[in-house]
């Protein structure tokens, strides 16, 4: 698993980076003028952002000899797909710490940029929820249709992870905490899912 | 002789392209090179697949080692080194990630053995992978395929596209590895002539199916061709006919034992041919 641990955040990092440096120019944006609509952009395409990344980088890897030829190193084909599901949750993570901190130090220089303290925490539930349901969406559905289809069901995962996101979101009471199990039920339902179909996938 | 591996009549069809492996059985022992020859497209891939576990095979049995091996047994490959054609690894990567990278995956990874191939076939360590030419692709992954201390090397096609200097290099370092007695090398190809220099074995197998598996010795010194006229022709034992072919004013006969030929057609002009040639004539020659 270690193996297959690094490989996954080589492949993520070489775009991470520089969607860090464009977070890094964004925060200090944020941090400087305290505006709630800026505040909310950065929160989503941070969370979002990190995620998607770990998704795509991931999906660039089955275009390449190394998706067949890492099934010839001593790992399981479990593995490599719990590899998959652990980077997609520890770059969420990531998005969520960066945003965080950086919404915590706008707050510690600038106050309060949000109307309630529950409206910034609803923002990072529905944030971390769309990434969820976008992997969740997203990577069984590369292991089932192939490498070439990676951008058109990027873009409909994101999609469909929006979508029902904003749907669970208007539920009045709860919402936050239906669309936070929602998501994380279906980020588990997928896991199996995709060892299913990895298990009878040939290259 | 023990065998490193065996594979006993294996098939695969894929309904899509209707492409069959069809019941494919041959023997690796240990401490031997053994080519595996045919056209593109004549399932030499599909076989290694089969064997690696990265196609299912519909029925027959492979053995590595002794044993079947399943997705559970990581053990098992990591007595096994594997190069691709082309690109084996991410582009973006540079020689050194990739050794950090191999070594959390391998329990045997010999970081200082990986720099020491690395250094011989003088690639850069920090260059990314894309900017690497063909051949230093090719050398970077044979040495990792060997960084790890592996018994058993499948290669596919990994010496097509290379130059000849660059493929010399690579041969040499094949029976460099073949020293080990307990070690072997299954190198899937279509230029024969890289395996009658290294080569114990050769198994020809054409749209799927297998031709034969021989000793190259034997090819070498067993296996020949008859240049006779059609009259002549007719006069042969059909016993000793591998395969024919007609030229414009003459038949060329495979046979497989060239003394007993000698022996028995004195005034038949009798070649000793390449394995390129006998490949020819086992795949385009008819059969009685």
């Amino acid at each position: 698993m270690k193996g297959l641990f690094r490989n996954n955040f080589f492949a993520v990092w070489i775009n991470a980076k520089v969607f860090l440096i464009f977070m890094l120019l964004f925060a200090i944006v944020v941090t400087i003028i305290p505006e709630q609509t800026l505040q909310m952009y950065f929160i989503m395409i941070g969370i979002v952002g990190f995620s998607v990344i770990a998704a795509t980088a991931i999906g660039n890897e089955f275009s390449l000899k190394w998706g067949k030829y890492k099934l010839t190193l001593p790992v399981k084909r479990t593995d490599i797909v719990r590899s998959l599901f652990l980077n997609q949750i520890f770059w969420t993570i990531v998005g969520t710490l960066f945003t965080g901190i950086v919404t915590g130090l706008s707050y510690m220089i600038q106050g309060f940029s949000f109307d309630q303290f529950s409206g910034i925490f609803s923002l990072f539930i529905l944030a971390v929820s769309i990434s969820f349901f976008m992997g969740a969406i997203f990577i069984p559905m590369i292991y089932l249709t192939g490498e070439d289809k990676i951008v058109v069901f990027l873009i409909i995962s994101l999609f469909c992870a929006v979508s029902i996101a904003a749907m669970l979101f208007n539920i009045p009471l709860f919402g936050n905490a239906i669309i936070i199990t929602c998501a994380l039920m279906l980020f588990a339902v997928s896991y199996p899912l995709t060892i299913s179909i990895f298990k009878r996938k040939e290259f | 002789m023990e065998n490193i591996l065996e594979v006993q009549q294996v098939s695969k069809t894929f309904s899509k392209s209707k492409f069959s492996l069809e019941n494919v059985s041959f023997n690796l022992p240990y401490g031997a090179i053994m080519g595996f020859v045919g056209e593109n497209g004549a399932g030499k891939t599909t076989m290694i697949g089969c064997i690696l576990n990265t196609i299912k095979k519909d029925s027959g049995k492979i053995k590595l080692f002794g044993k079947e091996m399943f997705d559970a047994d990581t053990a098992m490959r990591e007595k096994i080194g594997v190069v691709y054609d082309g690109n084996n690894f991410p582009t973006n990567w540079t020689a050194r990630q990739l050794a950090g990278i191999m070594a959390g995956f391998y329990t045997q990874w010999d970081n200082a053995l990986f720099l020491k191939y690395i250094e011989n076939f003088k690639l850069p360590t920090n260059q990314k992978i894309k900017h690497y030419s063909r051949g230093m692709t090719m050398k970077l992954a044979i040495a990792v395929a060997l960084s790890h201390h592996p018994q058993l090397l499948i290669l596919d096609e990994a010496t097509s596209g290379l130059d000849p200097i660059v493929r010399d290099e690579m041969l040499d370092v094949f029976l460099d590895f073949i020293q080990e007695e307990n070690h072997s090398v299954l190198l899937s190809s279509h230029i024969t002539s890289d395996l009658e220099k290294i080569a114990d074995y050769i198994t020809f197998v054409h749209n799927g199916k297998l031709i034969a598996t021989v000793s190259k010795n034997e090819l070498i010194y067993n296996y020949a061709i008859m240049r006779c006229k059609e009259s002549q022709f007719l006069t042969l034992d059909t016993s000793d006919i591998l395969a024919y072919r007609k030229r414009d004013f003459q038949i060329d006969v495979l046979v497989s034992d060239v003394k007993n030929a000698q022996r028995k057609y004195k005034n038949v002009v009798i070649d000793h041919v390449s394995v390129d040639e006998i490949f020819l004539m086992l795949v385009k020659g008819e059969r009685i």
